[in-house]
């Protein structure tokens, strides 16, 4: 179970020696989207800086070389910071289309758009993981590594078809009376479609900045699995427990409540990977 | 001679009609505005000054419609003073009488020698010499009342307007304003329209009167025809007794 | 004004009765309230979603209502309400600072923090305000800099996290939605318990609003009187705060809806003004869940009384003509004069230039602290110039926009901040992230210049009906900004991913800007700097006021307009880069004028200077605080200027 659960990591250590043998000098490549950072280094390729590097590292499915540079916010990357780096490309995607023009004096940027509300993003992703390869004449690799990624994912949709048909809400607790759900637009959403299982949310999502919802939207999943990702914050702690609403919910009474580690909701391949290794690990556990 | 012409003017307020109808014309000389209060007169004068402007009907000076004056030579033909002179923060006495020179020289030109001599003058007149390098706020309310007057003279106007320029003073600085605007306006040759508040000022500096009562005149002629107690009646709405006194007699209420 | 409430009561039911019927039938309505054990899951949000979520909009509505007639009532400010005051946004600050850094401290519920929030920033205005015998404008404005202040650190910490505070857009938005009948219980032990209060000290308001004066001549006790009245109004707010989150605009709507409506003493409006609270938002309220049921978009309540809040406010303000005290608030103190103006501006040039040039070569990088070396100058230098120059531009603009205002309207505390053109800038600026796929920067500038504008001519339009009357464009302003800054919340809460951008910009940041964008706005900033000095004899005749103004013969439509829109223009390319709020439009010509700087041209050229100088400090120390994290560079500015204002209201005593 460790060696899957690892699964991304492992590929990571295994692609790395390869590019070296080739005696290729890999680009130093900077991301200000963590998507498209896991992507990258999916491929191999280590990061010289990444955005938002302490919040990456908390939640993240790959662990970072130590060099690696911090460039401060993603959403206002310190571009003194970016240009010490001297990096030969940037990463970036259509959520930080704001900052690009800024970007493009230091270094090329590549950038991708990845999540757009109401579009599956996970396809987008894999995609944008062969696209890359083939950016930086790596086309061989990048399709080796997808074909990977996918055969990981049908494993583990081997492993829960038993649960083929049955409908699963992805969410985070906002507070006690308020949930975030993950829609097919999301990578969770999208790893859940690929390992077969069905997202009971068909209701649009905007992802980025995920419209809120009350809990009692759930009443109408009285079937459904629900799957909680990430930590509960405290106050909501005790509702989920004892509030009458959320005891009053038929999946909860019926033990069909999933908690799983917390994870990178704008991550890549590897985020929606680790999702989905978690949330068969789940499902198997109970 | 005629200053004002006013044909037929109405003021309204939001609900209410303030002044209905007015025809008036106003001389040269120094014009007392008396009435009650409510009485309009402060619209009226603001109306002179084309501060405000009537909502029907048509005002004259000199002659033309207020309308086709263009402001800056309207600035240069007639001065005004609000009932409530603004505060001046950082100015000096100076300073605020050279902003009359306004209207002759605009935003750009630069003062020349003539508008510091017109300035000079001014100050002189107002008794202000010794203060010209002090800040307006520091002066005395008759100090500075006198230097609003200054401004207005620098300005170089044929007519002043000027609203209830002595409510805010004490008696002694009462006479002290408006005997420099009686004497100033007879050694320049010039008009005057005041609001006051006090017949009994009124009789002693002015030299018509126009009395109003909401909106409608109750009394235009000499000043002197104030002293009687049945226009006093029929404008303040108290009867008043007039005593014979020097220089002029005095109204008191009953 | 009673058959209207029962209308208001009616129409509220019917719209609850919708959304309920669509939840569950009618038949089962009666059969809650048993072992919720038994219940089925429908019958459950019935007894414990939909019953108490009506009684909470109701208690919600009635708390606003009290609170903001009780400040209206003591600070004689029919403005006032808890946004406007800065309590909620204290509250705020409280919470994202408990969420961030000491989450245990949330474990005992939002309540105890809340109110704790919210009563350090009403200390703080209250403290303040004291020192000017609560004249209602200083009241205000103090309370509008506490308040940007602590959301400004909001803001800052909750980009600091990224897209981590799900639970802070939810309470932003202020969403009634319950599970329980807890809160109800603890809001109505608030509303019966407020309310007692609140009728102990309905004769010394009464008395009070006679004004401070007279009301110590008929022997009240002011000081205390006023105290427990605001404390009382903070309490109520603060706990609605806890609750639900930020509900804005009832408190300041009930009370000008029942005096509207024809209530006329304060008695009056204390008793009627819980009532209309209540109905106001039970009705938004009850139609926003009808409109769910009906399968429309869901939207948190408190945006949407903030949207519909707002311009039934700015259509009040006409009215407001006769209710707004006729007090005078100039300052007490003759304003130093220097002997030698140009000797001290020349004196501010050295310093900028000094400062500029330090900052320029000096900075943090992953070794620490140290002067740029020459190595990597090259490549850094550009970059570095670049947002130095935009910043500097964009302070030299907020500055002179400020100085032109505050001689405009004669008060000293106006600015772009003060009378709403920031918000109005922001409003132009979502406004052009929502209208074009892939605005341009030049598209966003035009876009925020624009809704700057607009404000100004839609403020200067009533301030022209009301001849600029300081105290009633203040207050105009206020309103437009409080709009705007509901307007911003309901974008945040609606999850849309362009709200992601929004946030950022509200931060302000300086490495933003293009090489070409720095060069426009430095042009801009310099023939500003030009064009108002060669008119600075206007700068002397406005601030006297229109009577005098046009007595000399100044074309003051014309003028005021020009300025007006020059202000706009300049505010709003600014701001496209600072953020909407910093302070520089204020903080700059108030530094002016302590160094007494107080003729036109001198004026003008130092505050302009000055805020070349406080905004260089300031992108300096965005740059370096936390590297490589870039911190917004309004709030950097915030962070200076605001103590620093505090300490110039301090000194300015009432005499």
């Amino acid at each position: 179970m460790a060696s899957r659960a690892g699964a991304a990591n492992l590929l990571v250590d295994r692609a790395s020696p390869r590019i070296a043998a080739i005696d290729w000098a890999p680009p130093r490549i900077a991301a200000i989207d963590w998507a498209m950072a896991e992507t990258a280094m999916a491929l191999g390729l280590p990061l010289a800086a990444l955005a938002e590097k302490r919040q990456f590292v908390r939640g993240a499915a790959i662990t970072l070389p130590d060099a690696c540079a911090d460039l401060g916010l993603r959403g206002a990357p310190n571009l003194e910071a970016l240009s010490l780096v001297s990096p030969d490309l940037i990463l970036s995607s259509n959520f930080y289309s704001f900052v690009e023009p800024q970007l493009e004096r230091i270094a090329p940027v590549y950038t991708r758009s990845l999540f757009v509300a109401g579009e599956p993003a996970l396809p987008k992703v894999l995609l944008a993981m062969e696209a890359l390869a083939d950016h930086l004449d790596l086309r061989a690799q990048g399709q080796e590594t997808r074909a990977h990624f996918e055969t990981e994912f049908d494993h583990l949709a081997e492993r829960v078809s038993a649960f083929a048909d049955r409908p699963f809400v992805l969410m985070t607790v906002g507070d006690a009376r308020h949930i975030q759900v993950f829609g097919a637009d999301s990578i969770y959403g999208g790893a859940l479609a690929r390992i077969g299982l069905t997202n009971a949310w068909a209701g649009g999502t905007e992802f980025g900045f995920n419209a809120p919802v009350p809990v009692s939207k759930l009443l109408a999943f009285p079937d459904a699995h629900l799957v909680l990702v990430g930590d509960v914050p405290q106050n909501a702690q005790r509702a989920i427990r004892q509030g009458a609403l959320w005891s009053a919910l038929a999946p909860v009474r019926a033990g069909r409540l999933l908690s799983l580690s917390d994870n990178n909701p704008f991550g890549g391949a590897p985020s929606a990977l680790r999702f989905a290794d978690h949330l068969v690990t789940a499902l198997e556990r109970a | 001679m005629t200053l004002f012409t006013l044909e037929n003017i109405c003021f309204d307020v939001p609900g209410r009609r303030l002044i209905d109808g007015l025809s008036l014309s106003v001389g040269t000389g120094i014009t007392a505005l008396v009435g009650r209060n409510g009485s309009a007169k402060s619209t009226l004068l603001k109306m002179l000054a084309a501060q405000t402007h009537p909502s029907v009907g048509t005002i004259q000076y000199a002659g033309k419609n207020l309308q086709d004056w263009k402001a800056r030579d309207f600035a240069r033909d007639l001065a005004f003073l609000p009932q409530v002179t603004p505060p001046t923060e950082g100015l000096l006495l100076r300073e605020l009488i050279a902003l009359g020179r306004y209207p002759w020289r605009g935003a750009l030109g630069r003062l020349g020698p003539e508008d510091h001599r017109l300035i000079d003058a001014a100050i002189a007149q107002c008794g202000l010499e010794d203060k010209r390098d002090q800040l307006v706020d520091t002066l005395s309310g008759g100090e500075r009342q006198r230097g609003w007057i200054a401004m207005m003279l620098a300005q170089g106007a044929r007519t002043l307007l000027l609203d209830e320029p002595i409510s805010a003073l004490d008696v002694a600085h009462q006479v002290e304003v408006l005997g420099l605007l009686r004497d100033t306006v007879r050694r320049r040759g010039i008009s005057a329209v005041v609001v006051l508040h006090d017949v009994n000022m009124a009789v002693r500096f002015c030299d018509h009167v126009i009395a109003l009562d909401t909106g409608r005149v109750t009394l235009q002629g000499e000043v002197r025809e104030l002293l009687d107690p049945a226009a006093l009646l029929r404008i303040y709405g108290v009867p008043m007794q007039v005593i014979d006194a020097e220089p002029t007699p005095v109204v008191h209420p009953l | 004004m009673i058959r209207l409430f029962f209308v208001a009561a009616l129409s509220s039911i019917a719209l609850w009765g919708l959304a309920a019927l669509s939840a569950l039938p009618l038949s089962q309505w009666a059969s809650p309230f048993a072992n919720p054990a038994t219940l089925l899951p429908e019958q459950i949000f019935f007894a414990f979603g939909l019953m108490p979520r009506a009684g909470i909009a109701l208690l919600i509505g009635g708390l606003l209502g009290l609170s903001g007639a009780l400040m209206q009532a003591v600070l004689r400010n029919p403005l006032a309400d808890p946004t406007t005051l800065g309590v909620a946004s204290g509250a705020q600050l409280a919470l994202v600072g408990a969420t961030l850094l000491w989450p245990e401290a949330l474990a005992l519920g939002r309540g105890p923090v809340a109110l704790f929030g919210g009563a350090v920033t009403a200390g703080l205005v209250m403290a303040l305000g004291a020192r000017r015998g609560f004249a209602p404008v200083t009241v205000t404005i103090c309370g509008m800099l506490v308040g940007m202040l602590a959301s400004a650190i909001s803001t800052a910490l909750t980009l600091g996290q990224g897209h981590y505070l799900l639970s802070l857009v939810i309470w932003n938005g202020g969403a009634l939605s319950q599970d329980s009948w807890h809160g109800v219980f603890r809001l109505m032990a608030t509303l019966v318990l407020g309310g007692v209060a609140a009728a102990l000290l309905a004769r010394p308001l009464v008395v009070l609003s006679l004004g401070g004066a007279t009301a110590k001549a008929l022997g009240a006790q002011v000081g205390l009187t006023r105290f427990a009245a605001l404390s009382l109004a903070v309490i109520l707010s603060g706990m609605v705060s806890a609750e639900v989150g930020l509900v804005g605009f009832v408190g300041l709507a009930a009370p000008a809806l029942v005096r509207r409506l024809g209530a006329r003493s304060v008695t009056q409006v204390l008793l009627w003004s819980p009532l209309a609270g209540a109905l106001l938002l039970s009705v938004s309220d009850s139609a926003l869940m009808a409109l769910a049921a009906l399968g429309g978009p869901e939207m948190p309540t408190g945006a949407l009384t903030g949207l519909i809040g707002g311009p039934v406010l700015i259509a009040l303000l006409p009215k407001l003509r006769n209710i707004v005290p006729p007090e005078t608030e100039r300052s007490d103190l003759i304003a130093p004069r220097a002997t030698h103006p140009w000797k001290r501006v020349a004196a501010i040039v050295c310093v900028t230039l000094i400062l500029t040039a330090l900052s320029l070569l000096g900075g943090r990088g992953p070794d620490g602290w140290g002067i740029i070396s020459g190595d990597i100058a090259a490549t850094f230098l550009p970059l570095r110039a670049t947002a130095i120059l935009a910043a500097a531009s964009a302070g030299a603009l907020l500055a002179l926009s400020g100085a032109v205002l505050q001689r405009l309207t004669a008060n000293p505390m106006a600015a772009p901040e003060v009378l709403g053109v920031t918000g109005g800038a922001a409003l132009g600026y979502a406004a052009t992230l929502f209208l074009f796929s892939v605005p341009s920067p030049f598209t966003l500038a035009f876009g925020s210049s624009t809704g700057a504008a607009v404000t100004l001519i839609i403020l200067s339009a009533y301030a022209m009906r009301s001849d600029m009357a300081p105290a009633r464009l203040l207050l105009a302003g206020l309103a437009v900004g409080a709009f705007a800054s509901a307007l911003l919340a309901a974008v945040m809460a609606s999850g849309d991913p362009r709200a992601w951008s929004l946030l950022g910009w509200l931060a302000g940041s300086a490495s933003r800007a293009s090489v070409s964008g720095a060069l426009a706005l430095s042009v801009m900033a310099v023939v500003g700097l030009g064009a108002s000095l060669l008119v600075s004899r206007w700068f002397d005749i406005l601030p006297l006021g229109a009577g005098v103004a046009r007595g000399v013969g100044l074309p003051l439509g014309r003028v005021r307009l020009g300025l007006v829109l020059g202000a706009g223009l300049a505010t709003g390319a600014a701001s496209v880069l600072v953020g909407p709020v910093s302070f520089i439009g204020l903080m700059a010509p108030h530094i002016a004028r302590s160094l007494g700087l107080v003729r036109p041209a001198s004026f003008l050229a130092a505050s302009w200077c000055l805020g070349v100088l406080l905004m260089t400090v300031a992108a300096f120390g965005a740059r370096t605080a936390s590297y490589p994290y870039d911190l917004p560079l309004g709030l950097f500015a915030t962070l200076i200027g605001a103590p620093w204002l505090f300490v110039a209201l301090l000194g300015r005593r009432h005499s």
